[in-house]
């Protein structure tokens, strides 16, 4: 072929890019410039985005949800991060099985997950119980229904998250130390600390930010632990958009596009710092 | 040797989190199917009797079949458009390739009830059904994990190559892409479609914010009976998750399939690939949360 | 005008000039091989003819007609892949009549032609097997059938066989040759393999960095390299300067303007040569590795490092001497471009 000629396959993708335009794009514009829209005239204003940020409701859900997320997150992290260098030390065999039934774990989510933790750790959960004719008072300072049980509860799905990104990683270089060990001799703290840890790190720090985005974009499982009780960015705007009495479908826009942009911002420049540093590394 | 020592601290890593991961799932099991649990380790006795009464439950008859209705009815739509898309551009527009696989992180940055506030903004009070938008709703969501799937089983049959060699015996590129193409990704795509079926049948956030108590799939009777009686409750899941289970069982057998035949073919196993199945799924459960 | 013409190609991705200008001939019935480093264009020179890639400036001809815009898959060209490219969900039998069936033809013809050719490549029995239950060398004949039963005006193959072991690769190198023959059919072959080219074709095409160097049949090419490239590329040269060789030799006169010159290294002698035209200088052997049927010495004359192959039936290696004089005749001295 001599010339590219306008390349007539582009048609092919016009119900795909109609798809993404009615459902993706034009809402999420819509959803932008509504945010910019009194909710009395319909004049352009910035009054949403005045009272969102200065309703300490408002800033208080976005403290609770990145409270609970950073929790989640960090804490699920190192236990992922132990999880997954204890796997790679099982037969190969087991651990390809293994992910499969990690990945079932991962979508253990939502609904279930929440009323199975009802049923273990609520007001009248079966392990409290025990607990209480044991006379144990550990978990007497526990509430289920509050942050600190939403903060356990997603734990739960964040670990395999956590697991499906690191352990990967953790293999590869499992691979390498063994042959480096082998030729050189190296104590395995030297390793770590000089080849080992360096070489997971952007792995490590791209996995926590995607386990941090998990935690705050939840919704069905803090909802079905907690209906409306603790005050949550995703809980807020869901009652805001749908809720019969409360609704307020322009401020939940204001708080879902500040949402969207905190997000946006905090994943672009984490993938550059991490690209950056994957270049010095090599 | 190093290895075998660490063995021992491995396996109780391993025992402890694997307690943790089935405890939920047992505990569920054993509260479907006891009358009474309290006060005990163990519940004191054995009933299928809320089984009975859900298969008696017209409701929950109908939820399963709303909610088969809405997977397939979604399931048929991605896969008609998605396949033909993902294969147009891997093959002949790089750039549009390129952009996305950024896609991956779309679900992290607009979470379903983000994308549902916009869906409600745009659609609430039109003349497009609900049923629609959450079709759609859903097709969004499924994106990056759809564009994923197909994406990396055209990559490991090698198509442009096989595209190539087609084109030089005569074959319009069509009749490649069905002759050729599509028989070879058979497998891939029957994983993909398989975890997002899983998916959508569990799907909550979008049905009920966008329709809410009007359309009652699994999960929001799921979350009703919640409310009322635990153990019934208790019994949906586990109906729930032994249909997941036999899904996630039949993803093994056949992913094992795959690899013994291509593992006679290669003499050696092919990890990059197994770490792109693994690197999958997580786009797919943020969908559920 | 020739079967195939090329003219004037160029080709760049960006600013990398990926082919320079590239002009060429090819006869009906040649066997033409394209050899040359990797990364030099190789490939992409096939892929052009083949239809596979787009190029900036340039005309191409096939049969009379000018191709340039013609879509690959009618221009009826076949195409040999280093990776096979058969088709894992199809039979070999399906694999080779898929040409067939997309031109229509009937079934009891297309069986006829796809028999002939498993016949011509050996595999009758093998018709039923699935692509991943043969061997490299079996897959790669299949693809060779593949593209031989559409009688394609050309086969164009990328590397065939640089994925086989050497038995193997020097069979069907054999195979291959004697089918082009047979059915007389224009074969251009990509290699960087420069003993696979020497074997297999009518003419080389020896290209760098997106230019063809030199082209010449495989015997003027081993005995008058154009080059430096070339005499480095394709194997056993000593190359010196004119100062170098006047060093050795002071009676040596150089040819006008050339200032560099190929000496291979089994037309050096360790024994005297009578006659006119002969240099002689005393040299010292440093080392020496037997590789079969020859003896390779590795000679210091001055400050000068010689390669020389000695045939091992011609000398006994005990009898290499530590210090000689080597011998090189006047008509072995090539002037070469650098
Ligand atoms: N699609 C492409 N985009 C950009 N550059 C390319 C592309 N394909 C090839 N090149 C460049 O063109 C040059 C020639 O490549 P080509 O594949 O033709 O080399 P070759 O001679 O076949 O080498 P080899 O022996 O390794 O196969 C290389 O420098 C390569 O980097
Ligand atoms: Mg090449």
């Amino acid at each position: 072929m001599k010339r590219i000629q306008w390349n007539r396959k582009i048609l092919l993708l016009i119900p795909f890019f109609l798809i993404a335009a009615m459902f993706l794009i034009i809402p999420m514009v819509m959803m932008v410039t509504s945010s910019f829209t009194s909710e009395a005239t319909g004049a352009f204003t910035l009054d949403n985005y005045k009272e969102v940020l200065t309703n300490p409701f408002y800033t208080q859900a976005f403290m609770n949800s990145g409270l609970i997320s950073i929790f989640s997150s960090v804490t699920g992290l190192v236990l992922a991060i132990l999880v997954s260098y204890a796997m790679t030390n099982l037969p190969d065999k087991v651990q390809d099985k293994l992910t499969v039934y990690i990945n079932v774990a991962a979508n253990f989510a939502g609904v279930p997950l929440a009323f199975a933790f009802i049923i273990l750790l609520g007001n009248s959960g079966v392990f409290r119980l025990f607990l209480d004719n044991l006379e144990w008072p550990l978990l007497n300072n526990f509430d289920l229904y509050s942050w600190q049980g939403l903060a356990i509860t997603y734990l739960y799905f964040q670990i395999p998250l956590g697991i499906l990104f690191i352990y990967p990683s953790l293999k590869k270089i499992r691979k390498e130390w063994k042959e480096a060990a082998f030729m050189l001799g190296a104590t395995n703290w030297i390793y770590w600390r000089k080849v080992g840890l360096p070489s997971i790190m952007p792995s490590i720090a791209g996995t926590f930010v995607i386990m941090f985005a998990n935690g705050m974009g939840t919704y069905e499982t803090a909802y079905a632990l907690t209906g409306s009780n603790v005050n949550l960015v995703t809980i807020r705007i869901a009652a805001l958009v749908s809720g019969d009495i409360y609704a307020r479908p322009i401020i939940g826009s204001t708080l879902a596009v500040l949402f969207a942009v905190i997000m946006i911002v905090i994943l672009f420049v984490s993938q550059m710092l991490l690209k950056r540093v994957r270049r010095d590394l090599a | 040797m190093r290895t075998k020592k660490r063995h021992y601290s491995t396996y109780i890593i391993m025992a402890l989190f694997g307690f943790y991961m089935v405890f939920p799932f047992v505990s569920t099991g054993l509260y479907a199917t006891s009358t009474e649990w309290s006060n005990s380790i163990l519940p004191r006795d054995f009933t299928v009797q809320w089984f009975a009464e859900l298969m008696k439950d017209p409701a929950f008859i109908s939820a399963v079949m709303r909610s088969i209705v809405l997977t397939f009815t979604t399931l048929a739509v991605v896969l008609v458009i998605m396949v033909p898309t993902v294969f147009i551009v891997y093959m002949y527009f790089p750039r549009v390739d390129q952009f996305m696989k950024g896609l991956v992180l779309m679900p992290y940055a607009i979470p379903g009830v983000i994308l549902a506030t916009g869906l409600l903004r745009m659609y609430s009070g039109s003349l497009i059904p609900m049923f629609a938008v959450l079709v759609g709703g859903l097709f969004i969501g499924s994106l990056p994990f759809m564009y994923q799937g197909v994406r990396n089983s055209l990559e490991s049959i090698q198509t442009k190559n096989l595209m190539e060699a087609a084109d030089l015996l005569g074959a319009s590129k069509f009749i490649a892409f069905v002759k050729i193409i599509l028989p070879n990704i058979k497998l891939g795509l029957l994983i993909t479609t398989l975890l997002i079926f899983s998916s959508f049948f569990g799907e909550f956030v979008l049905t009920n914010l966008l329709i809410g108590g009007n359309y009652e799939t699994i999960r929001i009777y799921m979350l009703r009976r919640m409310n009322e009686n635990g153990h019934l409750a208790s019994a949906v899941m586990v109906a729930y998750f032994i249909l997941l289970i036999l899904i996630s069982l039949l993803i093994t057998y056949m992913t094992s399939n795959k690899r013994r035949k291509n593992l006679r073919k290669k003499g050696e196993p092919l990890t990059e690939m197994d770490e792109a199945e693994v690197l999958l799924p997580p786009t797919e459960d943020s969908l559920t949360n | 005008m020739s079967f195939i013409a090329i003219d004037e190609l160029k080709l760049s991705y960006g600013d990398n000039n990926v082919l320079k200008n590239i002009s060429l001939n090819i006869e009906e019935g040649e066997l033409v091989t394209l050899l040359g480093p990797s990364g030099c264009g190789k490939s992409t020179l096939l892929r052009v003819l083949a239809g596979l890639e787009v190029f900036q400036e340039g005309e191409l001809y096939l049969d009379g007609e000018e191709i340039s815009n013609l879509p690959s898959k009618d221009r009826n060209v076949g195409f040999v892949f280093q990776s096979y490219a058969l088709f894992p969900n199809m039979t070999v039998y399906e694999n080779i009549a898929f040409g067939l069936t997309i031109k229509k033809l009937p079934k009891t013809e297309i069986n006829q032609k796809v028999m002939a050719v498993l016949r011509l490549v050996n595999l009758e029995d093998k018709a039923d097997y699935y692509p991943d239950q043969l061997s490299g060398g079996q897959q790669q004949r299949i693809s060779l059938a593949r593209s031989l039963v559409t009688e394609p005006k050309v086969l164009l193959l990328d590397e065939p066989l640089s994925a086989l072991d050497a038995k193997i690769r020097k069979q069907l190198q054999m195979d291959i040759r004697k089918l082009q023959k047979q059915l007389g059919i224009t074969m251009i072959f990509v290699t960087h393999d420069q003993e696979e080219a020497m074997i297999l074709s009518d003419r080389v095409i020896v290209m760098n960095e997106g230019k063809i160097v030199q082209q010449a049949t495989p015997q003027e090419l081993y005995a008058q390299p154009k080059t430096h490239f070339v005499a480095s590329f394709i194997g056993n040269y000593n190359i010196l300067t004119s100062e170098q060789l006047k060093q050795l030799h002071p009676a040596f006169t150089g040819k006008s303007g050339k200032h560099s010159y190929a000496i291979r290294s089994e037309t050096i002698q360790i024994k005297p040569i009578h006659g006119e035209n002969v240099l002689s200088f005393p040299a010292h052997l440093d080392d020496y590795t037997v590789l079969g049927s020859t003896i390779r010495c590795y000679y210091t004359a001055g400050t000068l490092k010689l390669t020389v192959d000695v045939l091992n039936s011609e000398i006994n290696i005990s009898e290499l001497a530590k210090t000689t004089d080597l011998y090189i005749h006047h008509d072995h001295i090539v002037p070469i471009d650098m």
